[in-house]
């Protein structure tokens, strides 16, 4: 944009106390060199008076506090530059309390749920104790999270399931950034599976939306769920045991074994899906010989082994 | 709905230690009140950790020597055992001890800090900053060869992070952040202290309005530590966080408590004009592991700092800089408000995102460092006065008020002497706890701070004045007015302005909605006398300071003065008007070598 433009900004209000429902309120707002979603929002309040609730400290991504939803997309308001047209709304997945703001406090709790604070053992050395960047690598691609809460608001299981089944990715990186640290003596792995880290969907959005840049799947989620795997603390749904074990047999994933083996006698409820499926040719009551069926198990066994 | 409502609902609580605060010196004070078995409630304007400049801070300034010394060396060192000097008696300093003093008495405090105390934080922080941060878990970055990771230079200046230039607020912050959570300590978010309770001249705790449910809380305490920083979002350009008006400061002062050098702050040169929302550095030290700083040029080109002057390791002296900033803007060759620039061409290697954070977010803002200078502004740091403190335990002018950290009237501030502080409070707090009884909160106090509280929630006149517009007026003139060339008459007519603000806007001030439910507006409006008051405060006491020194720069009185002002400017509530008093600084070590008058700009320091 350049100066002189307008920018064009529609702002989600409510207050439960006092509004039947939530409107949105139109304003204009001059483009500044190099303005951020920050910029237009603080000139609606410091120039227009505008006392819209909305939770702003730092302005440079430092503070994580000014999550909000721009045309949709969670982002930080200091970070992210403005747009000629803006709807801003409040992030999701949180309970609302006013117009932008949202209620943290059960994001907080779930961080504080799995521990996150250094847990020592030995004692410690005294500083500066013996310790490279190699061993603190890992801790290391972790280490600017700033809590914002940004990648949990953007989970679809977060969206679907709530807190109580899944944490959410945001609490989970503030996990493994103490599992992940060798200095750490704190039994995790059950911590991980207690979270409910296997209902995480691998969508990526949690990385996508970082404002620090970090790869919340990856480097987080991830190396937690292999985490609790490798402890045996989880052996992985049944529902992925099952494929393994069709693919293990056969090679390939034979639709009428694989539900056999994962709903059992239940499969008989949803026979009218069976006869469906069966009459578009999906379901094939034989199985033809796979050819590549002795590779299969050894990949299979490759695997295991390296676990 | 709710617009008759003339009574707000009271929570009482009882408590050792209330704390004001959820920087890092109000987190470190409760964390240590709680292991020390003491009750501690925390009580914070918006989040714990989150908010405040400790957030801010890039590096961590001087630590232990050992810290950059190779194994041999250091494990040479601890065998040597640091011997505690009597507390009252005069030290004997060797050379190089004295040296580093005269430093940091020169360089950050001007010379008007408590030498005793400087030498004793240094000595606490050499032994237990590092140990304490690291023993819970902070990373500091390790080189290839294990030690760990600092800017080059002299060992003065040495500076280190946690583990990214830039970045190291954010990391201390969290840690002390979960620290809080995980020890015993009540913790109140979004809570604004509005004022102290006191009684026959003792401080007894405070009233806090909570914010999310408009909740009164009458806190009694048998000890209240002001923890709320500086006040430096009084200013257009700040560093400070969003919620920063210094109203730690304003209830001391209302409380009758003394404060002091309030004229004094440092100001940054070196941040980026645009956008005005982000205050970042174009980090004048040189980068981490090499000697090479960004070139900082006035308008016409010509270099504003040398780069050999950070060859000698001279770093993070703000005045410096801004001095030459100042000359600059005398000379029609910069302005307070941009029109000078820093300019990465030359060190663009170097520039290692993996090291520093500020690379990244000029490529967040499309700043092409490699080929394009980028404008600065002056922007208001932290400042250097405050409340006036018993530099051995903390306690302020008030009984029961004590006020460690930045809060306080101590010269300087960086996390190690905020933690330092608080050592110091908690401890003599402790000691003084099973003595101390508070009688019950006076309910006339109560009675009309809640009246004070709810005379702003209103919403007539139709076409009043919105807090938050007034507040951007005052934050204008405040930073036309004292960043960073100040006179007579221009802070004579600021107050005239700041007194026209008091009288004819704030009667007409009204508020869009009278919710109890995060009423931001209403928080403004409070916001607004607090705002008055300190900037009032701050200007009468830079009227005060018939001299240059430092940051500060009076064009009516370019030189510095130690035979007159080498003194605190003291000020405290006298029938309701401030009066100003001044008192001599105790040069026990070390002193300024110019003598008399000298010419601001002649001065070495």
């Amino acid at each position: 944009m350049e100066l002189g433009e307008m920018v064009e900004v529609k702002l989600f209000r409510f207050d439960p106390y006092v509004d039947k429902e939530p409107r949105y309120e139109t304003y204009e707002v001059p483009y500044q060199s190099k303005m951020r979603v920050l910029g237009a929002l603080r000139y609606i309040a410091d120039e227009l008076g505008v006392e819209f609730a909305f939770r702003n400290y730092c302005g440079i991504n430092r503070c994580g506090c000014c999550g909000v939803k721009v045309n949709g997309i969670p982002m930080m308001a200091c970070w992210e530059p403005v747009q000629p047209k803006m709807v801003i709304e409040p992030l999701d997945n949180f309970r609302h309390l006013k117009d932008l703001v949202v209620d943290m406090d059960e994001f907080e709790a779930n961080i504080e749920r799995l521990n996150p604070r250094l847990v020592r053992k030995k004692s410690y050395p005294g500083f500066p104790e013996d310790l490279s960047h190699d061993d603190m690598l890992r801790v290391f691609r972790l280490i600017d999270c700033i809590e914002c809460g940004l990648c949990t608001s953007a989970c679809p299981t977060v969206r679907q399931m709530g807190f109580e089944v899944y944490l959410g990715p945001g609490a989970y990186v503030k996990l493994a950034m103490r599992a992940l640290d060798p200095r750490d003596e704190e039994e995790r792995a059950s911590m991980v599976v207690d979270g409910g880290i296997f209902h995480c969907i691998s969508c990526l959005n949690c990385t996508e939306v970082c404002p620090q840049g970090i790869d919340v799947f990856r480097d987080a989620i991830e190396p937690m769920k292999r985490l609790a795997v490798s402890q045996k603390i989880y052996k992985g749904h049944h529902t992925f045991r099952a494929v393994k074990e069709v693919i293990r047999e056969s090679g390939d994933v034979n639709p009428l074994i694989l539900i056999k083996k994962t709903r059992g006698i239940m499969a008989l409820k949803d026979l009218s899906i069976a006869v469906k499926l069966g009459l578009r040719g999906k379901l094939t009551i034989s199985q033809p010989d796979n050819p590549g069926l002795t590779e299969i198990r050894k990949t299979l066994e490759a695997v295991e082994v390296k676990k | 709905m709710k617009e008759n409502t003339r009574s707000l609902e009271k929570n009482y609580i009882e408590t050792d230690i209330l704390i004001i605060g959820g920087g890092v010196t109000g987190c470190y004070a409760a964390i240590y009140a709680a292991e020390k078995g003491l009750r501690v409630t925390l009580i914070s304007k918006s989040l714990v950790g989150k908010s405040g400049c400790s957030r801010h801070a890039t590096n961590l300034a001087g630590g232990p020597p050992h810290m950059y010394m190779s194994m041999e060396e250091r494990k040479k060192l601890a065998s040597i055992s640091i011997q505690a000097g009597d507390e009252d008696s005069k030290k004997e300093l060797t050379g190089a001890q004295k040296e580093q003093l005269r430093r940091t008495c020169a360089y950050y405090g001007h010379f008007l800090i408590d030498q005793d105390y400087i030498i004793e934080g240094d000595k606490w922080g050499q032994k237990n900053f590092f140990d304490y941060l690291e023993r819970r878990g902070l990373y500091f970055r390790r080189m290839p060869d294990g030690r760990i990771l600092s800017n080059t230079g002299p060992a003065h200046s040495k500076i280190t992070w946690a583990p990214r230039q830039g970045q190291t607020g954010v990391q201390l912050m969290d840690l002390l952040r979960h620290e809080v959570f995980g020890s015993n300590v009540k913790v109140i978010e979004e809570c604004m202290a509005t004022s102290l309770l006191t009684n026959n001249g003792e401080v007894q705790g405070a009233i806090a309005l909570d914010m999310r449910k408009s909740k009164l809380f009458i806190i009694s305490a048998k000890f209240t530590f002001l923890c709320t920083g500086h006040s430096a979002n009084t200013a257009k350009r700040t560093t400070a966080t969003r919620e920063m008006y210094g109203d730690g400061w304003w209830m001391a002062y209302k409380s009758g408590a003394e404060l002091s050098n309030l004229e004094l702050h440092y100001i940054h040169c070196v941040d980026t004009k645009d956008p005005i929302t982000m205050n970042q550095h174009c980090y004048p030290n040189p980068n981490p592991n090499t000697d090479k700083s960004p070139h900082i040029v006035d308008s016409e080109g010509e270099f504003i700092f040398t780069p050999d002057m950070f060859k000698q390791g001279q770093t993070v002296m703000y005045h410096l800089q801004v001095k030459r900033v100042i000359k600059k803007i005398l000379e029609g060759k910069a302005k307070p408000d941009g029109g000078y620039y820093s300019s990465y061409k030359h060190m663009i290697d170097d520039v290692d995102p993996e090291y520093q954070r500020a690379k990244r977010v000029f490529d967040k803002l499309g700043y092409n460092i490699t080929i394009e200078p980028i404008e600065n502004a002056l922007c208001w740091e932290m400042n250097e006065g405050g409340v006036r403190c018993d530099m051995k335990t903390m306690q302020s002018s008030m009984p029961g008020l004590y006020a460690p950290g930045s809060t306080g009237a101590h010269g300087l501030s960086a996390f190690q002497r905020c933690m330092y502080d608080a050592t110091l409070a908690v401890n003599d707090a402790q000691r003084r706890c099973q003595k101390v009884t508070r009688p019950n909160p006076n309910e006339d106090q109560v009675t009309s701070e809640e009246a004070r509280l709810l005379s702003y929630l209103r919403t007539e006149p139709r076409e009043g004045y919105r807090p938050g517009v007034i507040q951007t007026r005052i934050r204008q003139i405040v930073y036309d007015t004292l960043v960073p060339i100040k006179n007579e008459m221009k802070m004579k007519k600021a107050l005239e302005e700041l007194k026209k603000i008091r009288e004819e806007m704030v009667p007409k001030m009204s508020l869009e909605s009278t919710s109890l439910n995060y009423n931001v507006g209403w928080i403004n409006a409070i916001d607004v006398e607090t705002m008055l008051g300190v900037s009032e405060l701050q200007i009468l006491a830079s009227l005060e300071r018939k001299e240059s020194r430092g940051p500060f720069f009076r064009e009516d009185y370019p030189y510095v003065d130690n035979e007159n002002w080498c003194v605190s400017n003291i000020v405290r509530m006298a029938g309701g008007r401030p009066q100003f008093h001044q008192q001599p600084v105790d040069l026990k070590y070390v002193g300024p070598d110019e003598k008399g008058r000298v010419d601001y700009f002649k001065v070495a320091y």
